[in-house]
């Protein structure tokens, strides 16, 4: 029923928690969207349940396996997948070279690692893009690059970190149909997200984060109705003036 | 062209016309040449296509030279052997130190090679019941490769070209594989390359052993060809740092680069070494050496892979 459940995630740097007994449970199938203002600790959630950094406390459960504190690589052999909020392509290489270096621990050889590259980059519509160098890519395109990459990997649940950060009005819709494509595959979702009409567009519910803790969860209106939310983004004075 | 003919060109080319104007110091400057090659190529898959900066190489380099040198003395068994026995000890070595040293990154990673790089040399002049210390191992029996008895110049020479030429093309053909496609990954960037499923301790691990193995080969072959070995013509720092020139002049990731590096810096030590007002000090011409690679450095930091691309858009933009 679930795919990816997290209980009580601590991150402690120093005296500092960055996230504080953050729980939340993803649904197979589901689109979840991770919101709050800045410093919320929604990265490091995300570093936590990607394997980037281990937690301090706490249980992230994968497909009913504990997979806490396991290693990026591992998790994705057993079908997670995560972009990156800052961009990490490879920069030297084109972006078919980007792809095909995502489709190799799931092919048997590079032919098979070349087919499934290509259908990809149909996929996200980086065709016309091909041959151009990684890095030179703008912002817009990289992001899909980011994207593409995960979902080369074929995973199961996707992890996207502000994937639309950076972009304009009409990537952003662009990129909105792209989840909903990818999540209609089958692929759940968690997105970190601050673009509002983005979340309300694709998520089927919502946790906001503040100073670590969880303040809200629930479906999109509910969530967006929540005093507290309203408190966490515009100050107790708007409340109050209502 | 594909690289299988045009290395066998070139190669073949290089075996014809080499020994027309060859005297014996024009052949010993070629297997120079070639032997030189053979150490850059074996850095370049390390620190060129995975992005790990050794200063030690000099150690699988010593192993090989060793080894190849003690068994060809003991048992004499045929090079092709012999010189693959030494590879297989530097790329296992290379097993141990990677373990070891692959939790380090970046330049922390480059000063434990050089670390461990000089334990080794320190042994190694020290263990004399196995290497006779600072006095060194003469070559005492004709080894033989395939059958083939080498041991003039030109024995080595043709060896030389026909060992580089399998070197360089191993060097392509891997890097076209999924295990080179995974080096580069992780030379480009660690995190996202684990993102992707790449475990980065088994895929460097993976690099050194190939990269030691090629080196101890090629280390076998060096000392065998000098007839003579000695901890500081294997295992001395100087020969890591070597290895680097001829691949960071020539160019860093790419297999033309330890090819052109190597040919032009090793051609231009000897040249040197025999100007007259250089011959003063005897270690003159090193400090023009020098001045000359920090210049490429400098104004061609992709080596010179890179000029002759850019000779070539230049050409091409006039023509």
């Amino acid at each position: 029923m679930y795919i990816l459940e997290v209980e009580k995630l601590v991150k402690r740097y120093g005296g500092l928690a960055a996230v504080n007994g953050v729980s939340f449970k993803v649904k197979r199938g589901e689109i979840l969207a991770l919101i709050g203002p800045n410093g919320a600790g929604k990265t490091t959630c995300f570093n936590m349940i990607a394997g980037a950094t281990p937690p301090t406390e706490g249980i992230v459960t994968f497909n009913g396996k504990d997979v806490t504190g396991d290693k990026p690589y591992d998790l994705n052999a057993h079908g997670m997948a995560r972009t990156f909020q800052v961009v990490k392509p490879l920069a030297n290489l084109t972006v078919f070279d980007n792809l095909m270096v995502a489709c190799l621990s799931k092919s048997r050889n590079i032919a098979e690692a070349r087919s499934k590259a290509r259908a990809v980059m149909e996929r996200t519509r980086l065709g016309a893009l091909e041959q151009r160098q990684a890095g030179l890519l703008s912002i817009g395109n990289l992001k899909r690059l980011e994207v593409a990459r995960a979902l080369a990997t074929e995973p199961e649940l996707l992890l996207m970190d502000e994937p639309m950060g950076g972009l304009t009005p009409p990537e952003v819709d662009q990129a909105i149909e792209l989840i909903r494509d990818i999540n209609t595959q089958g692929i759940s979702i968690v997105l970190i997200e601050h673009i509002m009409k983005a979340v309300t567009a694709v998520a089927g519910s919502i946790v906001v984060l503040q100073n670590g803790e969880v303040i809200s969860t629930g479906d999109p209106a509910a969530v967006m109705n929540d005093e507290r939310v309203i408190k966490a983004y515009l100050g107790d004075g708007y409340v109050a003036s209502r | 062209m594909k690289p299988l003919i045009l290395t066998a060109i070139v190669a073949a080319l290089v075996a014809l016309l080499v020994p027309l104007v060859a005297d014996i110091h024009i052949y010993s400057i070629a297997i120079t040449v070639l032997i030189w090659i053979m150490f850059g190529q074996s850095w370049n898959l390390l620190g060129g296509f995975t992005g790990q900066i050794s200063f030690g190489h000099a150690m699988f380099l010593g192993i090989g030279a060793y080894t190849s040198m003690l068994i060809v003395n003991s048992v004499n068994l045929d090079m092709a052997v012999t010189l693959l026995l030494g590879g297989l000890l530097a790329g296992l070595v290379s097993l141990i130190v990677g373990f070891l040293i692959f939790r380090l990154k970046g330049p922390y990673f480059a000063l434990g090679t050089l670390a461990f790089a000089e334990i080794i040399h320190i042994v190694a002049r020290n263990w004399k019941e196995l290497t006779n210390g600072g006095e060194g191992i003469l070559l005492a029996k004709r080894p033989t490769f395939l059958g083939f008895q080498i041991f003039s110049k030109a024995e080595y020479f043709y060896l030389a070209v026909f060992l580089a030429a399998v070197v360089c093309l191993f060097c392509y053909y891997l890097t076209r594989t999924k295990t080179g496609y995974s080096f580069i990954a992780i030379r480009e960037d660690q995190e996202s390359a684990e993102a992707m499923g790449l475990n980065s301790t088994i895929v460097k691990s993976k690099a050194l052993f190939i990269s030691a193995f090629l080196a101890g080969v090629a280390g076998g072959f060096y000392g065998l060809y000098n007839k003579f070995i000695d901890p500081e013509m294997t295992f001395a720092v100087h020969m890591s740092a070597e290895m680097i020139f001829v691949t960071v002049i020539g160019g860093m990731g790419t297999i033309a680069g330890p090819v052109l590096g190597s040919a032009i810096l090793i051609s231009l030590q000897e040249y040197l070494k025999g100007i007259s007002f250089l011959q003063a000090y005897s270690s003159l011409y090193l400090i023009v050496y020098g001045l000359l690679i920090m210049l490429v450095i400098v104004y061609l930091p992709g080596g010179l892979v890179e000029g002759m691309k850019r000779i070539r858009s230049f050409v091409g933009k006039r023509g």
